[in-house]
């Protein structure tokens, strides 16, 4: 069993001083930066609403306290007391657990991948704010400029400026058409701003991380002040947040809070150990822990009251354009003076001319307008982002200026979970020391930005969309939680509960208490345990399928659901096993490493010293 | 002015079917009505900023009668709430309305219920003149808010004067006159049917000349009327639309260059920066060294004096009156 070495401030395996955050607030707002991210803002909303508003908060708290802050503590407090990075963690806790963070560190670069491809999406959207009006307004015309052009007008300008101006995005999976060269500009301008500010590690990521990690908490107040102010804001929140009781008796809904506030923390990227082994040992990591976390899962409160007011702004909006056009049909038909019928006396005319000249109405395209259903077509992920939200801007005055807001905020979490993951990619490097000493820092991240950049390009071609969500979907979360799993137990079992309360004791000065003994031995293994097998299940319930945006299904604007090829399937399966082949691999080469050394020591009796 | 023609009618195919009667409903229809008060106002005088339901007064309009819509119409308003009674009346009252007809087609306005209309069967060996006249929908009020003008006989006439600017547009139809337009069916909604005549000829022109002339004139009728494509609507012919706004340079070329030569500055100051200080500090360690030999002869020389980097104290502290405090040595 391995001996963790003492902890020593002065030097590391680097031969220099290992660097040091500035101040606690650095490495504070670095670790709420990494764990605040894309995900509070355009997923939480999202499963707030669809699990009943607010008794989803009773499942993501019990999560929360049972299986979030007990994680987020043991990696912040290996990664202080060890003071390396994923790889030298658990190297250190056992060379048989050293493919623990080898995973991780696979794991977080093909994470980097993709998102860093979506911070290029939001960049994209960023970039093309800066107009009035918004390119994403109306549909372009088509080419006798007698209308617009067909696809457009079968769906809607937002829907076309994603799917066709943005992504230009195949209708199959297997036609990967060619680059975009737009996107490919702005991953280029993505990693580039990403090597610029982790160029020197957290000497420069400490310095942006003023920026990036408060700037989306300012955005987030303003939204919030300018969304409960519009018309319609008070009904999304009310809908939002009406509890439905009934909705916790379906497993589902314990399943995706213990997910997302598993994912929302950014747990087992080795983002976290990695930030923490820069910190002075003697520091309160309990504490932290608990206050990142907590201020994790208020962010996420927060940005659902922001997103929902909007949201409920954009329904009732919707709500008031569906009747006008109902009204403005009943009066181009029968010919009534303008403004004629206020929205109020619509149904009650309705109901009338019904009666008196049914023909004449029926054939009109008259539309059931119903608040309710407006207010239920929410969405999670890049739709809400992209086309839901973008929507409701277009309709805010000065829309310009809101939607620069908008996608400033969601770059800057973005960037700021990217410092997390490359961090926890370039730490072990720097750890273990993959290139000799003689090379400078800046040239191992360069290096490191350089090959993602190239990798991540395939991303940029008509497909790649399809390509990011099975990426997002299967070889992430599978990954994540396995690794999660084995760290919970590495610590617990492998180190020695004893050991690790005894090293905590030493960092903050207290004994954790029984809660965290429990959580650590029993109930975060089970929970994570109950997650997986929960996915796996779920996972191979039906046939893996994506929906795919094709002009010419007959149901369009609907997506066309289509079943993933085999080759697609392979190579997913292919890229979730790469991380977690290292735990095994790694434990059977240490395995034939130790054997062939003890037989070698047997063979040579003569020359064992005592 | 009234017309010289003696044969040409509006045609109108309009699509309200024989069969289709309305069906009358029970109800007091006549209370509701007896409570409306008449007051003369125009169109366009109900105030905007109360969503009211406009009633026409009771005055029913006699066909033959000089069909000034604003002073035949009296509107009054109601206020906001009303029973279901009153919305029945209202909308019965909207729908029994005869259409007005102006004076261009004075045949067109029989005597009581028909609406001045002439079935295409009826008109005797012109079956095509149908197809030639278009239908036109103003939104005035929509467009121009409490801006707006009532549409009357004035109106009318220049709107007259503008189909025939653009026939006159047209190669070959150079000729047209004002007289030779006619409109027909004016309603409350301000819609109404047109169709351009040949005197010579004695037959309506075209579809597809009044089709070009109108699309490639509609920015000058759109700007007569203060109103727009969706305000100003000829059914059966789409208008052209604008050509995107299209700068050589798009917007977000100039701002991702902006972006992107900053990163690339500020990432070569952050290299050259690093190669700068990397060479300062190899360069130290052989400086430490020497003030290491030096402190160490010096601590053989002068016992007790601290080494401190002796070139920069060397010659501006005279070390034998330091004060008590500083002295390291024990006394």
């Amino acid at each position: 069993m391995a001996h963790a070495p003492e902890p020593d401030p002065a030097t590391s395996d680097l031969g220099e001083e290992r660097p040091k955050w500035d101040n606690k607030a650095q490495y504070f707002l670095s670790c709420i930066g990494f764990a605040v991210g894309l995900g509070n803002i355009w997923r939480f909303p999202y499963l707030c609403q669809t699990y009943g508003g607010g008794a989803f908060l009773i499942p993501y708290l019990i999560a929360l306290v049972f299986e979030g802050i007990p994680i987020f503590h043991v990696e912040l407090a290996i990664g202080q007391r060890l003071r390396k990075g994923s790889v030298g963690v658990w190297t250190a806790i056992s060379p048989y657990l050293s493919g623990v963070g080898l995973g991780c560190v696979t794991l977080s670069l093909l994470i980097s991948l993709y998102y860093n491809a979506i911070v290029a999406w939001v960049l994209w959207y960023l970039l093309n704010s800066f107009q009035h009006p918004l390119p994403w307004s109306s549909c372009p015309p088509d080419l006798n400029r007698t209308g617009f052009v067909e696809e457009c007008q079968g769906s809607s300008a937002v829907s076309y400026f994603w799917y066709r101006q943005t992504l230009n995005i195949a209708a199959d999976i297997n036609d990967s058409g060619s680059i975009q060269w737009r996107l490919l500009l702005c991953l280029a301008a993505s990693w580039a701003v990403v090597y610029m500010c982790i160029i020197r590690g957290i000497e420069t990521t400490g310095k942006v991380i003023y920026f990036t990690a408060l700037f989306p908490y300012l955005v987030l107040t303003i939204f919030v002040i300018r969304g409960l102010t519009l018309p319609g804001a008070t009904k999304g929140l009310i809908y939002l947040f009406t509890p439905k009781m009934h909705i916790l008796q379906s497993p589902q809904v314990w399943l995706d809070a213990a997910t997302q506030i598993f994912f929302s923390l950014s747990l087992a990227f080795g983002g976290h150990i990695a930030f923490a082994s820069y910190n002075s040992p003697r520091n309160d990591c309990q504490k932290d822990a608990v206050v990142i976390a907590l201020v994790n899962s208020m962010t996420s409160l927060y940005a659902s009251i922001a997103v929902f007011s909007v949201l409920g702004f954009k329904a009732t909006n919707d709500h008031e354009h569906c009747l006008d056009r109902n009204i403005l049909s009943l009066i181009n038909e029968f010919d009534f003076p303008e403004q004629s019928i206020s929205r109020d006396d619509y149904l009650a005319v309705l109901m009338h001319l019904n009666a008196t000249w049914p023909k004449r109405v029926a054939q009109l395209p008259l539309k059931v307008c119903r608040l309710e259903d407006f207010l239920d077509k929410s969405a999670s992920g890049p739709g809400l982002a992209f086309i839901v939200f973008t929507e409701a801007v277009l309709h805010m005055p000065g829309a310009p200026a809101w939607a620069v807001l908008f996608f400033g905020m969601l770059f800057t979490l973005g960037l700021s979970t990217m410092f997390g993951s490359m961090e926890a990619v370039i730490t072990p490097m720097l750890d273990v020391g993959v290139l000799p000493r003689w090379v400078p820092k800046e040239a191992l991240t360069g290096l490191v930005c350089l090959a993602c950049f190239l990798f991540a390009t395939c991303f940029t071609l008509q497909s790649g969309n399809y390509w990011l969500e099975i990426f997002d979907n299967v070889a992430a979360s599978l990954n994540l939680l396995i690794l999660a799993f084995l760290e919970v137990v590495g610590v617990a079992y492998v180190y020695g509960m004893k050991r690790f309360c005894d090293d905590i004791a030493w960092m903050t000065g207290r004994r954790p208490s029984p809660y965290w003994r429990l959580t650590w031995r029993v109930v975060s293994p089970l929970l994570l345990l109950t997650i997986f097998v929960a996915y796996i299940t779920l996972l191979s319930q039906k046939p893996l399928s994506y929906r795919a945006w094709n002009p010419k299904y007959e149901l369009f604007p609907a997506r066309q659901e289509k079943l993933y090829p085999g080759w697609v399937l392979a190579a997913c399966v292919l890229l979730s096993l790469l991380p977690l082949l290292w735990v095994p691999g790694v434990a059977l080469a240490q395995l034939l490493t130790r054997r062939r050394m003890w037989r070698d020591r047997d063979a040579r009796p003569d020359t064992n010293t005592s | 002015m009234l017309p010289t023609l003696l044969t040409p009618s509006c045609p109108y195919p309009h699509d309200l079917p024989e069969s289709e009667t309305p069906r009358s409903l029970p109800g007091p229809e006549d209370p509701a009505r007896g409570h409306v008060a008449h007051a003369p106002s125009r169109l366009a005088t109900s105030p905007r900023s109360k969503r009211h339901f406009v009633i026409p007064g009771y005055a029913p309009i006699s066909p033959a009668s000089v069909p000034d819509l604003s002073s035949n119409l009296a509107l009054t308003t109601l206020p906001l709430r009303r029973s279901p009674h009153q919305l029945c009346a209202l909308a019965t009252h909207l729908l029994s309305l005869p259409r007005a007809c102006t004076l261009t087609c004075p045949r067109l306005c029989p005597p009581p219920a028909p609406p001045c209309l002439l079935r295409p069967s009826e008109q005797q060996g012109t079956p095509t003149r149908a197809a030639n006249a278009f239908k036109v929908r103003l939104s005035i009020r929509t467009a121009l808010g409490n801006k707006a003008y009532a549409w009357d006989t004035s109106e009318e006439y220049l709107f007259k004067a503008m189909v025939a600017f653009s026939m006159r547009k047209v190669p070959n139809r150079e000729a047209t006159e004002i007289s030779h337009v006619l409109l027909c069916n004016v309603t409350q909604r301000v819609s109404f049917w047109f169709v351009v005549t040949d005197p010579s000829k004695n037959h309506t022109l075209p579809a597809v000349e009044v089709q070009t002339a109108i699309r490639m004139n509609k920015n000058r009728i759109n700007g007569a009327f203060f109103l727009n494509d969706q305000t100003l609507e000829f059914l059966k012919i789409p208008s052209t639309l604008a050509p995107p706004m299209d700068p050589s340079v798009p917007i977000w070329i100039i701002i991702f260059g902006v972006i992107f030569c900053i990163v690339i500055v500020a990432i070569t100051l952050l290299i050259l920066s690093g190669i700068r200080q990397r060479r300062r500090k190899n360069k130290e360690p052989s400086e430490v060294d020497d003030a290491e030999d030096k402190c160490e002869n010096m601590n053989t020389i002068e016992n007790g004096i601290p080494c401190d980097p002796l070139d920069m104290k060397g010659g501006h502290i005279n070390d034998a009156f330091m004060t008590e405090d500083e002295r390291l040595t024990p006394l």
